[in-house]
C-alpha cells in the first residue's frame, strides 16, 4: 500500500514543492518529504470531494506556505534570480522573456507577503479561493480581498516601469 | 498540475473585468504560469524512495494500530459505563462479594486517650489514628478515652469510653454491632439498598439518616440478672428499634430502653407502670407513636420507658444534643417483623424495577409465611394492583 501510494502522491507533492519553491532551493527535499510525512498525517481528513491530486498539492502548498513564513525568506523567493532547470522554456528559447520574468517576481518581491502569495496561488498556479484560504490560513473573503489587492498593486507597479510594461506588451502582441 | 473547474486562473482569465485596471496583473500571470511549466522529465529522481515507502508503511501499519486500540478502549469504556449504569439503574453498589469502595472505608478520624485499642484477626494494637477499620476490627475504647469514626460520605460514630464496638460489614449494609459503652451516631441520608444497623446484645436498630445514640449499660441494676441493658436514644429522625420480635419506631427526641423480662424487671418507677400501664396508653404522644408505628409495619406497642441519667451523659457531637423532654415511646410487638419488613421491601424494590414476577412471588412468600402479619394486608393489596395492572 505504501508503494503504490508514495508513487502516486510523491510526483505531485515534488512538483508543488518546486513550483513554489524552486527545485534549486536547498530546503527543497527536506519540505517533499514533509509534505509526504503531513500527506500521511491527512490521510484520515481526505473525504474524496476533490481529486486526490488537488487534495495533495493543496496539502503541500501549505507546507511550502508554513516554512516560508518560518525561515522569514518569503523575500528571496520572488527576488531570487530563476534557475535554469526552473524556467526551461525561457532559458533555452526566449532569453528576453526570462528578464521580463525576473523584473515581474522582483516586482511580486515588493508586494504585501500575504497578497503576493494569494496573487501567486490563485492566478500563477490555478488554486482556487477556497484552496488558497486553507493554504493560507486565511478566510475565502480575506482570500478574495487579498487577490483584488495584490492584482491591483502589481498592475499599478508595472505600469509604472515603463520598459517592463513595454516589454510585457510586446510580448502579447507577439504572441 | 491537475486543474479543475474552479481553479483560480481559469476563472480570472475568462473574465474580463474593466472595473478595476489590473490587467498587467493579468498579463503577469499568464507569463509566469508559461514560465514555470513542469516537465515530468525534470523532475529529479527520489534516491531515498525504498527507505521512504518504508517508513511509510511502517507510519500506516502504526497509524492502524493506534486506531485498533483508540477503538478497543472505546469499546471498553462503553462497556464500563454500561455496567455502571445499570448498576446504578438497579440500587445495587457493586458486585456480590465485591470490596467495598473509597465511600465504604471506615477511617479512624480521631482517638483520644491513650487506652483505645484496635483488635485485628488475634492482635491487639493501639487504634491508630487515621487507620481504615477493616470488616471484622473491634475497637475497645480506654476509660479515659475516645474515638470516632467517619465514612467518606459524612456518617460519623462516635465512641465513648469504655466502648467495645465490632464492625460486622461495610458493604451496602453497614452493620455493627456494640458490646459495651456506648456511641452517637450521625449517619447522613442512605441512598436506596444501603442500610446502617447497629446491634447490641439484645436489640438491633436501624436508621435511615439521622443522628442517635446507643448504649449498652453492663452496669444498670435496672433489670435484675441482666447482663448488660441497651438503651437507644433518637436526636434527630427517626430509627427502628428491633428487640426479640419486638420492633418500635423513634422519632427524634424520644428514648428506647430494652424491656425487662416480667420476672426480672426491678427499680422500674411506678408511676409510669401505673399511670401508663404496659399496653397503649391513652395520651397523646403514644397515640401519635402508635400511628407511626402502624404506618411502618408495627403491630402493638409493649412498653413505656423513661430516660435514664446515663443517656444524659452521652452527647459527644457538639450541638447534638438530647432533648430536653425526652418523651417515652412504645414498642410494637411483632412477629417476625423485620423478615417481613425485609420481604416486602424487597417485593415493593422489584416491582419499582418494573420485575412484576418478582414482586408477586415475594409478596405470596410473605403472605404464605405470615398470613395474619401486619403486613399481609398491605401486602395483599399490593398483590392485587399488580395483578390488575395493564
Amino acid at each position: 500500500m505504501a508503494g503504490p501510494f508514495y508513487d502516486r502522491t510523491r510526483p505531485v507533492v515534488a512538483r508543488t514543492v518546486h513550483r513554489l519553491l524552486g527545485a534549486s532551493d536547498n530546503d527543497f527535499d527536506d519540505l517533499v518529504q514533509v509534505g509526504m510525512i503531513e500527506l500521511l498525517h491527512s490521510l484520515d481528513r481526505y473525504r474524496g470531494e476533490c481529486s486526490l491530486d488537488t487534495w495533495t498539492s493543496t496539502i503541500a502548498a501549505n507546507v511550502v506556505y508554513k516554512h516560508i513564513r518560518r525561515r522569514g525568506l518569503e523575500r528571496t523567493i520572488f527576488a531570487r534570480e530563476l534557475a535554469p532547470e526552473d524556467v526551461p522554456q525561457i532559458a533555452h528559447q526566449r532569453p528576453i522573456l526570462r528578464g521580463i520574468v525576473e523584473r515581474v517576481m522582483q516586482h511580486l518581491g515588493q508586494l504585501v507577503h500575504e497578497r503576493a502569495w494569494t496573487f501567486l496561488l490563485h492566478d500563477v498556479h490555478g488554486y482556487s479561493l477556497d484552496e488558497v484560504a486553507s493554504i493560507t490560513g486565511a478566510t475565502v473573503a480575506a482570500a478574495q480581498s487579498r487577490l483584488v489587492r495584490g492584482r491591483r498593486e502589481l498592475h499599478e507597479r508595472i505600469a509604472n516601469d515603463p520598459e517592463l510594461a513595454g516589454g510585457i506588451d510586446g510580448l502579447e502582441d507577439e504572441s | 498540475m491537475i486543474v479543475g473547474d474552479d481553479r483560480g486562473h481559469d476563472r480570472h482569465d475568462d473574465r474580463h473585468d474593466d472595473r478595476h485596471d489590473d490587467r498587467y496583473a493579468r498579463k503577469a500571470a499568464r507569463l509566469l504560469r508559461g514560465s514555470m511549466e513542469w516537465h515530468a522529465e525534470s523532475q529529479p529522481a527520489d534516491i531515498r524512495r525504498d527507505a521512504v515507502v518504508a517508513a511509510m508503511a511502517l507510519a500506516i501499519a502504526a497509524k492502524s494500530r493506534r486506531r485498533r486500540i483508540v477503538a478497543v478502549t472505546a469499546v471498553a469504556f462503553a462497556a464500563a459505563a454500561s455496567v455502571l449504569l445499570v448498576l446504578r439503574l438497579t440500587g445495587t453498589s457493586g458486585l456480590p462479594g465485591a470490596k467495598p469502595g473509597v465511600d465504604s472505608a471506615l477511617v479512624v478520624e480521631q482517638a483520644s486517650g491513650g487506652g483505645n485499642q484496635l483488635v485485628r484477626a488475634t492482635s491487639t494494637q493501639p487504634l491508630p489514628d487515621q487507620g481504615v477499620l477493616l470488616v471484622g476490627d473491634s475497637v475497645r475504647s480506654g476509660t479515659d478515652s475516645s474515638a470516632t469514626l467517619g465514612f467518606a460520605n459524612g456518617t460519623r460514630i462516635a465512641l465513648s469510653s469504655s466502648a467495645h464496638l465490632r464492625v460486622d460489614d461495610l458493604g451496602s449494609t453497614r452493620r455493627f454491632s456494640l458490646f459495651r459503652g456506648s456511641l452517637q451516631a450521625h449517619v447522613v441520608k442512605l441512598g436506596q439498598g444501603e442500610r446502617f444497623i447497629v446491634s447490641t446484645p439484645n436489640s438491633e436498630v436501624e436508621v435511615r439518616g439521622t443522628v442517635f445514640t446507643v448504649a449498652v449499660d453492663s452496669s444498670s441494676s435496672r433489670c435484675r440478672d441482666s447482663t448488660s441493658n441497651s438503651s437507644v436514644h433518637v436526636s434527630e429522625g427517626a430509627v427502628w428499634v428491633r428487640s426479640g420480635d419486638k420492633q418500635v419506631v423513634l422519632q427524634s427526641g424520644e428514648t428506647w430502653m430494652a424491656p425487662c423480662p416480667a420476672s426480672e424487671k426491678v427499680d422500674e418507677p411506678a408511676t409510669e407502670t401505673s399511670e401508663r400501664g404496659p399496653e397503649v396508653a391513652p395520651v397523646p404522644a403514644a397515640a401519635a407513636i402508635r400511628s407511626r408505628v402502624h404506618k411502618s409495619a408495627a403491630s402493638s406497642v409493649s412498653s413505656l420507658v423513661a430516660p435514664t441519667p446515663s443517656q444524659k451523659e452521652l452527647p459527644l457531637f457538639p450541638g447534638v444534643a438530647p432533648a430536653p423532654s425526652e418523651r417515652p415511646a412504645q414498642a410494637a410487638s411483632l412477629s417476625h417483623l423485620a423478615e417481613q419488613n425485609d420481604l416486602f421491601s424487597a417485593a415493593m424494590a422489584a416491582e419499582r424495577q418494573g420485575q412484576h414476577d418478582l414482586a408477586l412471588r415475594k409478596l405470596d412468600d410473605l403472605i404464605g409465611r405470615y398470613p395474619g402479619g401486619p403486613l399481609s394486608e398491605s401486602a395483599r393489596a399490593e398483590r392485587q394492583r399488580i395483578l390488575s395492572a395493564p
